[in-house]
């Protein structure tokens, strides 16, 4: 737990750069949370990256035969982190 | 034209507004909608949701019957039975709104577009299941942006989930104070601290929190917002991580009631067979009198009497006070795939005010009503005695819930009302039934009543007085 908490101090830094454009609704979207939220949505993607090449690196060692078992992996991958 | 009203509740989005105009509810559509609305149709999105039963169906209608300037089109959207609120669901239906809304997230995003906004007021229940009624909900995906709605979609759906599901139950009603959804902050410092231990939990909630806080302290220290609000950049592969892992937590959730079974929960009847069935038998042939077209069933447990209204009625309201009777309600109607039917929480001694701007958002009770028929079965001794409300008050605010009343008296000798009266004093000379008969006719004209077989208890059909 506590790596995962400083991952995401780590990746407020990082995450700043990336400022694109204003984006208002009607809504406001509070900026903690907007802030917040790119950082999750960059961990999630990193996790979801990070998984898809881990299990195309099983793979390539198990051999071809459990293509289907990659495929699971990667969709369990995308489902979440609990 | 004839007479032509703006709903209270729908104001905040510019997009456009619902109005009634001599009784039927239409949706104006706004110029500055149009993008939004042509892309919702030409992406084939809202074809998709409509036939999936995601979506509330609407009629276009001619713009004419606009009833304020800027109006791009005007759309009659189909009735709903009846409007509920979140915070008379009970767990599984605040769970069941969530993961629709986030359904319809996925799919916005297939289409190219994205839920501008996540209320759980834009969820109703339409023959037994969530749909969604906000039409305008939806705007062009740019990949790169943020979900506006995140924070929405925390403080409606997922804090009151996990506090229902790890503290509470009962903080549901945090939705009545809070009717923007629960403050992520009080969420968090409400939650166990064994919930910083699953990761859904410890970033949509608690780490959600502090970055709340950090930056309304930034904000107060003077640092520029409009600097700090720009969007940070969320690849489309991030957005769908966002979703999935919300929705991950959304289902890792879930309630059960503490020390009860599940099985044979609410058998705490005082009464036989033969009563219980001649009762039944009275009820239905009450209500065929009157051939309502909506029953509201007070005091409903988990809707044994509903169901028989269910056969007479074209839609049933299923109230109770206990958050585990609605949620065993709510399961038998998901089961059987129950229609026109809804259990909602209600605690008729303090029922749902209306609340929001200027108390007119969102509506009381009985302004949803009346109902062709209210039933008042085993609940005028609560009423009465628990709640020592005078028998002619009871009377008074049943003849604003329902035209015609099916209710049954419960004497003192009856075993329920002497367990009542066990532990207090008797404050109360006049619990008696030509007491109650006396104040009920002062509300409503007698239609019949009858006397339960095997019971000291009574059932009547009253009519209220007009004027």
């Amino acid at each position: 737990m506590m790596t995962q908490a400083l991952a995401f101090m780590a990746l407020v830094a990082f995450v700043q750069v990336f400022f694109v454009r204003e984006a208002f609704a009607y809504l406001d979207a509070g900026t903690g949370s907007f802030i917040f939220q790119a950082i999750v949505a960059a961990l999630i993607g990193l996790s979801v990256t990070m998984r898809h090449y881990w299990a195309r690196i099983k793979t390539m060692f198990r051999g071809r035969s459990s293509e289907a078992e990659s495929t699971a992996a990667s969709e369990k991958a995308a489902v979440g982190n609990d | 034209m004839g007479t032509t009203e703006r709903l209270p509740s729908s104001f905040r989005d510019p997009s456009g507004h619902l109005f009634h105009s001599d009784g039927t509810l239409f949706r104006q559509v706004n110029d500055v909608y149009r993008p939004s609305f042509e892309l919702l149709e030409s992406s084939g999105l809202l074809d998709a949701l409509v036939s999936e039963g995601l979506l509330v169906p609407h009629e276009e209608v001619s713009t004419s019957l606009a009833p304020e300037p800027g109006a791009y089109k005007v759309l009659r959207p189909e009735p709903l039975a009846f409007i509920s609120y979140p915070y008379e669901w009970c767990f599984s239906q605040l769970r069941d709104a969530a993961l629709l809304t986030l359904a319809l997230q996925k799919r916005a995003l297939a289409h190219g577009m994205i839920l501008k906004d996540a209320s759980a007021y834009n969820v109703q229940f339409r023959r037994g299941r969530p749909v969604f009624i906000d039409t305008l909900s939806f705007e062009a995906y740019e990949e790169g942006t943020p979900w506006v709605a995140y924070r929405q979609f925390c403080q409606h759906f997922l804090a009151p989930l996990a506090l229902m599901a790890h503290t509470d139950v009962r903080l549901s009603q945090l939705l009545r104070i809070h009717i923007d959804g629960i403050p992520l902050d009080l969420a968090s410092r409400l939650l166990p601290r064994l919930t910083r231990m699953r990761f859904s939990l410890l970033v949509h909630i608690h780490l959600h929190a502090r970055s709340q806080q950090r930056h309304a302290d930034s904000a107060a220290a003077g640092a520029d917002e409009s600097q700090e609000h720009r969007s940070a950049k969320v690849s489309a592969a991030g957005m769908q991580g966002l979703v999935e892992s919300l929705e991950s937590a959304v289902r890792k959730l879930s309630w059960r009631p503490a020390g009860t079974e599940w099985g044979d929960y609410y058998t705490d009847t005082n009464y036989s067979e033969e009563a219980q069935s001649h009762k039944a038998e009275l009820v239905g042939k009450m209500l065929d009198r009157v051939a309502p077209k909506s029953v509201w069933d007070l005091g409903a447990n988990t809707g044994v009497y509903s169901r028989i209204a269910a056969a007479h009625a074209d839609q049933v309201v299923s109230w109770d006070i206990d958050p585990a009777a609605v949620e065993k309600n709510y399961q038998q109607v998901r089961e059987e795939e129950e229609r026109e039917f809804l259990p909602l929480l209600l605690d008729l001694t303090n029922p749902s005010a209306g609340i929001g701007w200027a108390n007119r958002e969102r509506a009381t009770v009985a302004d949803r009503g009346p109902a062709d028929v209210a039933m008042a079965l085993a609940v005028v001794h609560h009423l009465a005695i628990s709640n020592n409300t005078p028998l002619d008050d009871v009377a008074s605010y049943l003849a604003q819930l329902g035209r015609h009343v099916v209710i049954e008296f419960v004497p003192k000798s009856d075993s329920q009302v002497k367990r009542l009266l066990q532990t207090r004093e008797d404050v109360f000379p006049h619990y008696t039934r030509e007491g109650f008969e006396q104040a009920f006719e002062q509300h409503f004209q007698l239609v019949e009543s009858a006397p339960v077989r095997e019971s000291e208890r009574r059932l009547y059909l009253y009519e209220r007085r007009s004027g």
